[in-house]
């Protein structure tokens, strides 16, 4: 083999190992990237499901008739449940992936559902509607705060 | 000049309501009993209330965190001034500090001095 030659196969291996190299760190980020995504919208879901089902519940409890209303000891130990399970994904988001408002959320949440729960029956339907309009719109904060986290970080 | 340290489980693991109607862990006699004296104390000079300390995976209700500090100026006529001086939150949850924070802003603004 002639020196040029032998620059030539040399140059040809290199090439071929930084393309095969280059090729392999994009596939390794690419996945990396992707399976983040993949996590971060399962516990954005996750954590939309919670906010719905709490919303829900507040309505069931705010809205029911007096006869039928759940005793505000047990509504408010559920309910506490479930924003303890918000709670807890938020703080997966935020260790995680870069989740801000946690704070704000949650005790805008816990405020509009439980404050004063114990003495709902002493509400008239003028107050108990203003109430249930401070949950809906904590709820449409916690889903618009979600989405646009996901659309801007993950898009 | 003194530090007085609150901490929550030796009040209650699981505090709960507004009133005595609501429980005996309320949130009046949380703040009658435990955090008034020592905030009127002239010799206390920092009262540290730890929050943390309730059963695991317990969260606290509005009702009573409204009621043990909205109810310091509400109720008390504690100025807002002083509470900031005297009082610490510790808690790791930063959303108890906020609705805390909220509360006492709120009642100062409706209670002014």
């Amino acid at each position: 083999m002639t020196q040029p030659q032998i620059w030539l196969s040399i140059l040809t291996s290199a090439m071929a190992f930084f393309l095969a190299l280059g090729g392999w760190v994009f596939v390794y980020y690419n996945t990396n990237r992707v399976a983040k995504r993949a996590e971060v919208f399962s516990l954005v879901g996750k954590a939309v499901d919670k906010a719905v089902a709490l919303d829900r519940r507040c309505a069931d409890f705010w809205l029911s008739e007096k006869s039928t209303r759940e005793q505000p000891e047990t509504w408010i130990a559920g309910t506490s449940s479930e924003l303890h399970s918000v709670r807890a994904i938020f703080e997966l988001l935020e260790k995680y992936h870069g989740f801000e408002g946690k704070k704000t959320l949650l005790s805008e949440a816990r405020q509009a559902a439980t404050l004063d729960a114990e003495s709902v029956t002493h509400l008239d339907i003028d107050q108990l509607y203003q109430r249930r309009g401070e949950q809906v719109e904590v709820l449409n904060k916690i889903l618009n705060h979600l989405y646009d986290y996901y659309r801007i970080r993950h898009d | 000049m003194t530090i007085e340290e609150v901490d929550m489980k030796t009040f209650s693991a699981t505090p709960y309501g507004r009133y005595s109607t609501d429980g005996p862990s309320n949130g009046e006699t949380f703040r009658t009993k435990r955090l008034t004296p020592l905030l009127k104390n002239p010799e206390v000079e920092e009262v540290r209330v730890y929050l943390d300390s309730v059963r695991p995976g317990y969260e606290y209700g509005s009702s009573f965190l409204e009621e043990s500090f909205g109810g310091l100026i509400r109720v008390e006529k504690i100025s807002y001034d002083l509470i900031m001086k005297k009082l610490r939150i510790i808690t790791s949850h930063e959303d108890y500090k906020l609705e805390i924070d909220g509360y006492l802003k709120k009642a100062a603004k409706r209670f002014p001095k």
